[in-house]
């Protein structure tokens, strides 16, 4: 799987933060549900759902293509490689400077409560190179999140216009 | 062949190291570092004192692989002992032996760090008088806080209060003492009175307005004299800030700054052109006011060890200065600060005034479901020289906006009107 | 200057893809096709022809009244002078945080290939500043793409397009 984004649809979401769950284990070093009960609290997930007054949305890294994040970072420990790839930051090189967490446009960079490195959604390229889907996408019950790449993404919805502006038409 | 010596393995003189080989493929780079580990993420040092992490390897940073394969040579456990700048040699000393050595280089980079600073009380040499600023001194912490029933934490900045925060995790009973007020640099003086508030709330017992004054005890800590009380405690820490490393740059030559740190200009070029000076020993160029200060603070001094780093191997690249931007997570509060502060500002002889906009904040969704504390600060022409923000989630929605401000000196009343943030209007993120 | 919306009837569409060329056209550096088609970078369409069966249909931004991706972008990247002028994109500003196109309803909003940007239909603001229509119109075959004078827009327009469904310019009908 690559050439993806995470986009999300708030008119699905449940708030249901399995999402959460799901983004904890997979950066845990248990990768089963089971075990990592036992260590709840040394888990950290990287999307956080907000549950506003109408409509629950879960907020992560959007991957900027031109991220402040990677502008930022003093010892370029951020990284994107590609147009639509992720944004990773590459632990060996961040310093803990915490410059990366202030200039997040979207407030979802946050500490390693052990390392205390920072930490974000890294599109889970792990199971993507395993040809998983990212956790919170595999784990979302109503696929609230989906990971798809814009093309599709876009196509699907000028596709869906075209039904609609078609059904009212009627055949030519 | 250009031989680049490093004194101080930090970040400062790590990220010198990496910019100086980019620059300078066939450069011949040696760090030398006092501390007998390889080089570990200072802001880590709470977790080794909460117990989250129980070795420096878990924080390492820049392994020695990454050096290794990048050409660079790190050796831990060797102190720079005295600069001969005319004949371009350092003398050095392993630490655990005392064996001595002599370092030629074609260009030196200072970047020793700061030492912690110390208030002139007696008692400093009884047990339990801990510091926090290497991996040694948090180690001490950790073993003393387990004989302990109570601390004293002395100064507050930001790693002072997260091992206040750890201290109190590990159910000792916390004081936390400060002459003024909490982050007194960072934050406006109605943010640190919010934060003392929360911070009681925790657990944390608040010593404000006075410095402790006495340590007593025998060759153990056991109480300290606050105000004209005398408090029983195991252990004091003191986080009172840093002073800059500069021993062995007296009588060298180099020239110390009114600050007392190493003076330096844009290129980060002490007053010998082969040598130059960065991070917590070094002064440092702000930004807005063009003016050198001293700025003990980790980015900063990569920022600075970047810029040593590519004019040591030959490049010629100055530096506008830099902003300070600091943030942490503390008792479930979001702090960030960037730029100047009142107090910054006075320092550096900036007339400055601050504006709340905590308010403004709440027309956004997000503003409205997490309540924030909002400071700008403004020169008298209305330019944005500095931001605070305190809220539970998401402060950097807000900070964002403000630093780009910050950066591109833009009026307040230009930035108000068209202010907007990210998380606002989400419920068009629909197919 | 001219000023008004581009109109999409959907029926009289060919699937010919005259419009995507040609807008790739009018927004590469030489304005000419032979020439555009060796520019680095590649000038990008950004209006869409997409078919469904035998129903096919160019969109592209809509330049909608209540714009969602104007509200959700957080660097104000996104701009418009007034409700009578083009949605249009700064690309300096822009952080490519794609936002946009999760909000925008009609999958018009793509990624630039040459900036860290996205990448939208911007009216032809150039050409109608030059009083010339937008490329796709001048360039459709069957008119499946009309330009509507803001003064001329009226309610059998927004039935016959595809603004029916989306209200999104009938404040503007007589």
């Amino acid at each position: 799987m690559s050439g993806g984004y995470i986009v999300v649809e708030v008119n699905k979401c449940l708030a249901c933060k399995t999402c959460e769950i799901e983004c904890a284990i997979a950066h845990s070093e248990f990768k089963d549900k089971k075990d990592a009960v036992f260590k709840l609290h040394s888990l950290q997930h990287r999307v956080f759902v907000e549950k506003m007054k109408e409509f629950s949305i879960p907020l992560q890294c959007r991957h900027c293509e031109d991220a402040p994040c990677v502008k930022i970072c003093p010892t370029k420990a951020i990284e994107k490689r590609e147009i639509e790839g992720p944004v990773v930051i590459n632990e060996s090189l961040c310093i803990g400077c915490k410059r990366c967490l202030l200039i997040c446009p979207f407030g979802v960079i946050s500490i390693n409560h052990q390392s205390r490195a920072s930490i974000k959604c890294d599109l889970c390229i792990g199971r993507l190179k395993e040809g998983l889907s990212p956790a919170c996408v595999s784990g979302c019950p109503t696929k609230a999140i989906k990971y798809i790449s814009i093309d599709e993404y876009n196509k699907l919805k000028r596709r869906r216009v075209i039904k609609e502006y078609y059904e009212r038409v009627g055949k030519k | 062949m250009n031989r680049i010596l490093i004194v101080g393995g930090g970040v400062a003189g790590l990220n010198a190291a990496v910019n100086a080989k980019r620059k300078d493929p066939s450069s011949k780079i040696i760090i030398i570092s006092k501390e007998p580990y390889n080089a570990y993420r200072r802001p880590a040092i709470p977790s080794l004192i909460s117990g989250e992490i129980t070795d420096w390897n878990e924080a390492n940073i820049f392994p020695l692989k990454l050096l290794n394969n990048l050409g660079i040579e790190y050796f831990s456990g060797v102190e720079a002992k005295s600069i001969d700048v005319k004949n371009n040699t350092v003398v050095v000393a392993k630490v655990d032996t005392n064996e001595n050595g002599k370092i030629e280089y074609d260009n030196l980079i200072l970047s020793m760090g700061g030492i912690p600073s110390m208030p002139k009380i007696s008692g400093l040499d009884k047990k339990g008088i801990c510091t926090f600023t290497t991996y040694d001194s948090a180690c001490e912490i950790l073993k003393y806080s387990k004989d302990s029933k109570s601390a004293v934490v002395v100064g507050a900045g930001f790693i002072g209060l997260e091992i206040a925060e750890a201290l109190l995790k590990r159910g000792l009973k916390v004081y936390f003492n400060v002459r003024s007020r909490i982050l007194r640099r960072l934050l406006e003086p109605d943010m640190s009175d919010y934060l003392i508030k929360r911070f009681t709330e925790k657990g944390l017992i608040m010593l404000v307005g006075e410095s402790i004054s006495d340590i007593g005890g025998n060759s153990r800590v056991s109480n300290i004299k606050y105000k004209n009380d005398i408090i029983e405690t195991d252990m004091v820490i003191f986080g009172m800030g840093v002073n800059p490393s500069v021993d062995i740059v007296k009588n060298s030559g180099i020239e110390l700054g009114e600050t007392g740190a190493i003076k330096v200009n844009n290129k980060m070029q002490t007053n010998i052109p082969n040598i130059f000076a960065v991070g917590d020993c070094a002064e440092s160029l702000d930004l807005t006011t063009g003016e050198f200060v001293y700025y003990p603070v980790g980015s900063i001094a990569a920022l600075g060890g970047e810029i040593a780093g590519i004019n040591a191997a030959g490049g010629n690249i100055e530096t506008k200065g830099f902003v300070r931007a600091q943030a942490d997570k503390i008792f479930g509060e979001e702090i960030i600060s960037i730029g100047h502060s009142s107090v910054s500002a006075k320092e550096v002889n900036l007339n400055v005034k601050v504006v709340d906009i905590s308010e403004e904040s709440k027309k956004f969704d997000i503003g409205r479901k997490y309540p924030a504390l909002i400071k700008v600060v403004l020169t008298e022409d209305d330019t944005i020289v500095g931001a605070q923000v305190i809220t539970k989630k998401y402060g950097s929605v807000y900070s964002y906006g403000l630093f780009n401000a910050m950066l591109n000196k833009e009026k307040f009343s230009n930035f108000i009107d068209k202010w907007r943030i990210s998380l606002n209007n989400l419920e068009n993120l629909t197919l | 200057m001219k000023k008004g919306f581009v109109f999409i009837y959907g029926d009289k569409c060919l699937a010919c893809k005259t419009c995507e060329l040609s807008c790739a056209v009018s927004h590469s550096n030489s304005k000419e096709l032979f020439k555009s088609i060796n520019e680095m970078p590649k000038s990008q369409y950004r209006i869409n022809v997409d078919t469904i069966g035998e129903f096919s249909m160019p969109l592209n931004c809509r330049h909608c009244k209540e714009s969602p991706c104007l509200k959700v972008c957080p660097t104000s990247a996104l701009f418009r002078e007034n409700e009578d002028s083009p949605v249009l994109l700064d690309p300096d500003k822009c952080i490519g945080c794609k936002y946009c196109i999760l909000a925008c309803p009609f999958g018009v909003i793509k990624l630039s290939s040459s900036k860290k940007a996205v990448i939208k239909c911007d009216l032809c603001i150039e050409r109608l500043k030059i009083d010339e229509l937008p490329a796709c119109v001048s360039s459709c075959p069957t008119k499946a793409l009309k330009f509507k004078p803001v003064e001329e827009i009226t309610e059998i327009d927004r039935k016959d397009s595809i603004e029916y469904e989306w209200r999104i310019h009938s404040s503007r009908s007589k």
